[in-house]
């Protein structure tokens, strides 16, 4: 475990030299993810203002919910990029062999042979919001609130990663895996807003199929006082739960893959 | 024999490979539909949502800006180019070398090929998820062909002015490498101010008037408004004349930008 710390390191303090030699494409890759962001933001914040709630959720509420999701997403984008493109960029040019004469788990590889900067966008704009709309609520920060906040992000960026590589792992198949990973990741977009605003079956497809509700929706609920009791302590689980399912798929995956060459 | 089969084999593989990527492509297809069925029942929640505790926001009644935000989400994809991107990497590759000694003109080129590609995607995109939406949702369009007439004129102009907005920016690739974060940049800002999520006219005053003062709009917002009902005809004049003005100065301005920065090009790499 240490071992992979260090060599993740390694790899970072590598990449870090490059994105230097590259500095006007680190600033638009960050601000490009902000600007993308911001247009939503802006539209609940219009909105907003001129209603009292959505479905009962205040602007801050709503804010908190949209907010936790960027932090969430940046965790998956800033450390698990490579899951989007291992069909097109390891596997079809059979870069992804190299990985599995190397003495480490070919996944830590391919997973830290990238950390992608224009992740920090996201996890800047998501910090922000996070931050203003638990001002407005009047949230105090005590350390069992900071902590249950860690907890929700870290789960609800493991939630990301996990349903990537279980799409990504298709790519064993059928090379390129990007389709199938957007298909599923691009319903993350529900879950920028309150689920109460949605019909029975999305709110269901959202907490218990495809489980992106639970990294905005339950937390954001749990930390402005609308109670979802123990629904506040299902990310952590679903996350574990869907890293154990995903890491098992890839092993299958891994045993399946015979390159692209043969 | 065996010859025979590794030969038979090698050809076999190819096939497959022919077949995966024909498959990928369908899928693609598939994907890009999902997606945007997927966006629209998200704004249709939303602005139902929004509408559920009053009649009328910023003016608007719910049935306008439903219809207006279903018709956004069907015809953007129509708007946004991939100039900005497939000139980006021209140029960035170095192939922009060899385009511009061909015999035709470079922007007229692309601007066919884009024309197509707006074709395909109203054929195959915009039709099919519109009439999938108008089944689920119930929007219902004018039936005035004035009103039709005066939103595809507004809408070709439009899109016109959006081909020149992105030429502009793909231009910026003669300057950095960073192509893709250039044209998500490029959509992200255009995203809002276009009014692809919200009708123009609900921003308050300053977020307005910065709204109208870009180009975006311009292939958004003011065509889809006439046919949602939230422009009134009599305004089909004005709204015309200032795309009209919109066009002639970016069309100008693409094709300097376009002359002085071929002039710069040093091409990656040498």
């Amino acid at each position: 475990m240490l071992r992979y710390l260090r060599l993740y390191g390694a790899f970072l303090a590598l990449q870090w030299r490059t994105m230097l030699a590259y500095r006007t494409n680190f600033l638009i890759g960050a601000m490009s993810t902000i600007a993308m962001q911001a247009g939503g933001l802006l539209t609940v914040w219009v909105v907003m203002r001129q209603i009292p709630s959505l479905h009962g959720w205040t602007l801050y509420q709503v804010l908190l919910v949209y907010g936790l999701t960027s932090l969430a997403l940046s965790m998956g984008h800033m450390f698990a990029d490579n899951l989007w493109i291992i069909g097109r960029a390891y596997i079809r040019p059979g870069g992804f062999d190299r990985f599995l004469v190397r003495p480490i788990d070919p996944l830590f590889h391919l997973l830290a042979d990238r950390f992608c900067y224009d992740g920090i966008g996201d996890f800047i704009i998501g910090g922000v919001v996070v931050g203003i709309a638990a001002a407005g609520l009047g949230v105090s920060w005590t350390v069992p609130r900071l902590l249950y906040l860690a907890l929700a992000v870290l789960s609800g960026g493991a939630i990301f990663i996990a349903l990537n590589l279980i799409t990504s792992v298709t790519a064993f198949w059928i090379t390129d895996s990007l389709p199938v990973t957007l298909a599923v990741f691009q319903t993350h977009q529900f879950a920028r807003y309150p689920l109460p605003i949605y019909a029975a079956w999305i709110r269901v497809l959202m907490t218990w199929i495809i489980p992106f509700g639970l990294v905005s929706f339950y937390p954001a609920a749990q930390l402005s006082g609308h109670n979802p009791g123990f629904m506040a302590w299902m990310p952590p689980l679903a996350a574990a739960l869907l890293l154990l399912a995903g890491y098992r798929l890839w092993t299958i995956g891994l045993r399946h893959y015979t390159g692209t060459g043969s | 024999m065996k010859r025979l089969v590794r030969r038979v084999g090698v050809y076999v593989a190819v096939a497959v490979a022919a077949l995966q990527r024909f498959m990928a492509y369908r899928l693609w297809f598939w994907v890009t539909l999902l997606g945007q069925a997927l966006t629209i029942t998200l704004f249709v929640a939303f602005w139902k949502a929004v509408y559920a505790s009053r009649a009328s926001v910023g003016g608007l009644q719910a049935h306008q800006t439903i219809t207006y935000i279903i018709l956004t989400q069907l015809l953007v994809p129509v708007t946004a180019w991939t100039v900005t991107m497939s000139l980006g990497y021209f140029i960035r590759d170095g192939s922009i070398a060899s385009e511009l000694v061909r015999p035709f003109d470079l922007q007229l080129r692309f601007y066919a090929e884009g024309l197509a590609s707006v074709a395909a995607i109203i054929m195959q995109q915009a039709i099919p998820i519109g009439v999938l939406a108008a089944l689920a949702f119930g929007f219902r369009l004018p039936l005035d062909p004035v009103v039709w007439l005066v939103f595809v004129s507004s809408f070709l102009i439009g899109i016109t002015i959006s081909f020149f907005v992105d030429w502009l920016v793909g231009c910026f690739a003669f300057f950095t490498t960073e192509v893709w974060g250039l044209g998500i940049l490029r959509n992200g800002i255009a995203q809002f101010f276009s009014g692809a999520l919200i009708p123009l006219v609900m921003l308050p005053a300053g977020l307005r008037n910065l709204a109208y003062a870009l180009p975006f709009g311009q292939a958004v917002y003011q065509p889809i408004s006439i046919l949602a009902g939230i422009s009134p005809i009599s305004q089909a004049p004005r709204i015309i004349l200032v795309q009209l003005v919109w066009l002639a100065v970016l069309a100008t301005a693409a094709r300097l930008a376009f002359t002085a920065s071929v002039r710069h090009v040093t091409v990656q790499g040498g």
